[in-house]
């Protein structure tokens, strides 16, 4: 499969519907090759920015660049690029080889060629044998496959997913995106993914912009989002976290009897604010001793929830009037039972803070 | 919790089919059966004598004149009804006007017989109020050209009805036409005219052909505006039955039977077709 790797450049891109801005000056660059993943809720832009790139939408500012081509004002047809959409959007009356080899049938290449090229791709996502089924003869995840292989066919200089594996079940989601990020690599097509799951990016992106109210809060590896995120929100939106009451002091903030720094120094802290401490159930430890007394942190152990290599335990805090959920490998969990007194810990010496109760509205968090 | 045996599970399915089993039976198959008998038993012996009859120039060409009206009317009356139909799924707005056609065309479109016969008849019969307009500032005569008690001029009316009909019909299909089609197909390098060739036309074809078989029965069967314009001055088989059942002179039931029995065997040629097509359609439009 050739190899086409396009940079691509979005400046200063300003974008509304009527009244309503959904982007302003926003910029994204995608280094030829790799996997862009924007991930956030409904209505943050991602889909938009995909839409720009596109060329479904014309932004009311702003540049789009392809391997150093401006094509703001370019048509779609000629963009170079391969869609595959949320929705089914095979065509009905085509089989799977017809419709894989369209692009190619509008690009006048030999029926021979048009139709090898349809084979090999079938192969690939592994629909060889299905080639002369239609889409309504084919299962969801069948469907999505043969139009990844449609998108690849006309070897596109950018490949968009726009929520592709939404739509489909949890077993067919997790195969299918696999399967999406080897022929991605295979092909060595630029693509820019936009999702809203989580797992989803995190397992497959090379890079994730985290979005939220029409910004990337976060552009950098899965690894850095989780594990540092920049923002209150991102820390939210990304993984589980728990938001646990602190108080600041001396420029530091008191979360479960400890003295913790503050990540995010942005913030302005002044001692007697209401703040929250943003921790990942697995950045807290349990123990049933209690040394010195302190019972900031004690609790007591109300559900045990078994997620596979790890435990999610649920400790119910006196002192905060609230659950704590700390995640522990399966094994270390098994000391713990409902009812039993513990005491939670924080295992970092820093912590991400964020006002009281408002970085994250219930339907972001949704 | 009492579980239903099998055969009363059978049963009770069964019951749910009594409304159709009954819609069918008095609306479809005692009408026709009926239909049937009275065409060929007379006098209590079979007979083929009204069937053969049928044969004769006269009635041969009363139902070619019907067939010709209403192929003219379903195809004129299909493209004007496309276009409409494009429009009211293409034009989001102004929205009142958009919902305005579409309640209009649901009228106008089971708005035949006398009432609209005679609006005709007001604005271009012979004394027609546009008739005698174009008739003082242009000197032309609209109805001694478009007579409307002629084939062209019932063609004209039928459009009255077939043009909504039709709009109303494809409204469905057309907005079964996906965004994301003319997306895809536009990433994939087509043009407009790629996409309305490639993807549009060949999903709409079966759903146009279905509704072009239900305007040309609609038009086949139509009676009260063909006779309120046009009486015995245009030879069409419904008017040719009404002859045979109501008149004085040449009241003959068996033949009005067998007049019939040609329509229903045309009608459900054509139902038929569109029943075939519509399978195919909805394969695609779903």
């Amino acid at each position: 499969m050739p190899t086409v790797a396009a940079e691509i450049q979005l400046s200063k891109i300003t974008m509304a519907y009527g009244q309503k801005t959904v982007l302003r000056n926003l910029d994204l660059q995608l280094k030829g090759g790799e996997l862009l993943a924007l991930l956030g809720p409904s209505g943050c832009g991602k889909t938009t920015i995909l839409r720009v790139l596109a060329g479904f939408e014309s932004p009311q500012k702003g540049t789009v660049s392809i391997a150093g081509q401006d094509v703001t004002r370019s048509p779609v047809r000629n963009r170079g690029i391969g869609v595959v959409f949320q929705a089914y959007s095979l065509f009905p009356h085509m089989n799977a080889r017809d419709n894989v080899a369209y692009g190619l049938r509008i690009r006048r290449s030999s029926l021979g060629k048009r139709t090898a090229r349809a084979a090999e791709l079938l192969e690939t996502v592994g629909l060889a044998e299905h080639a002369d089924k239609f889409p309504h003869q084919l299962s969801g995840g069948q469907q999505q496959r043969v139009a990844l292989a449609r998108a690849l066919a006309i070897e596109p200089r950018v490949l968009l997913l726009d929520e592709p594996l939404s739509a489909l079940d949890a077993k067919v989601r997790v195969h299918l995106r696999e399967e999406i990020r080897r022929i991605q690599t295979q092909a060595g097509t630029t693509t820019l993914l936009v999702t809203h799951d989580q797992e989803e990016a995190l397992t497959i992106a090379d890079r994730i912009g985290v979005m939220h109210d029409g910004q990337i809060e976060q552009l950098d590896s899965p690894e850095a989002i989780y594990r540092r995120p920049a923002t209150p929100f991102v820390s939210q939106f990304v993984g589980v976290t728990n938001r646990i009451p602190a108080l600041p002091e001396d420029g530091r903030v008191r979360v479960l009897g400890h003295h913790l720094g503050i990540e995010n120094q942005d913030r302005t802290v002044s001692d007697g604010t209401r703040l929250t401490a943003l921790i990942r159930p697995e950045d807290l430890t349990l123990s049933d001793d209690f040394p010195g007394g302190d019972s900031a942190g004690s609790g007591l152990v109300t559900t045990l929830v078994l997620r596979g290599a790890i435990t999610s335990v649920m400790v119910r805090s006196e002192a905060l009037g609230q659950d704590v959920r700390v995640d522990l490998p399966a094994h270390a969990a098994r000391l713990f039972s409902a009812g039993q007194r513990v005491l939670v810990s924080p295992r970092a010496t820093t912590t991400l803070i964020g006002r009281d109760h408002t970085e994250l509205s219930e339907e972001d968090a949704a | 919790m009492n579980r239903l045996k099998p055969f009363q599970g059978a049963a009770a399915g069964w019951l749910g089919v009594v409304p159709y089993g009954a819609f069918l039976a008095i609306f479809l198959i005692v009408p026709v059966i009926s239909n049937i008998w009275t065409t060929f038993v007379s006098q209590g012996r079979f007979s083929l004598d009204a069937m053969s009859r049928l044969l004769k120039p006269q009635y041969l060409d009363a139902f070619l004149t019907t067939i010709n009206l209403s192929l003219v009317t379903a195809v004129l009356g299909g493209v004007g009804g496309l276009a409409l139909a494009w429009a009211l799924n293409a034009a989001e707005k102004p929205r009142w006007l958009r919902n305005f056609v579409l309640s209009y065309s649901a009228v106008a479109s089971q708005l035949g017989g006398v009432p609209l016969a005679f609006a005709f008849i007001a604005a271009l019969g012979v004394q027609g109020v546009v008739t005698r307009g174009f008739l003082d500032v242009t000197g032309w005569d609209l109805s001694q050209t478009f007579p409307l008690a002629s084939f062209a001029g019932l063609a004209i009316v039928y459009l009255y009805f077939q043009v909504p009909l039709m709009a109303i019909l494809m409204l469905p299909a057309l907005g079964s036409l996906k965004q994301h089609w003319s997306e895809a197909a536009a990433s994939l390098g087509a043009s407009r005219w790629h996409y309305v060739r490639d993807v549009v036309f060949p999903v709409l074809w079966p759903p146009i052909l279905g509704a072009l078989l239900l305007l040309f029965a609609n038009a086949f069967s139509a009676y009260a505006t063909a006779y309120a314009l046009a009486g015995g001055g245009v030879n069409l088989v419904p008017i040719m039955i009404g002859f045979f059942i109501s008149g004085n002179v040449m009241m003959d039931e068996g033949f009005a039977a067998a007049l019939v029995t040609g329509m229903i065997f045309i009608i459900v040629v054509t139902m038929t077709l569109r029943a075939l097509l519509e399978r195919r359609a909805n394969k695609w439009l779903r």
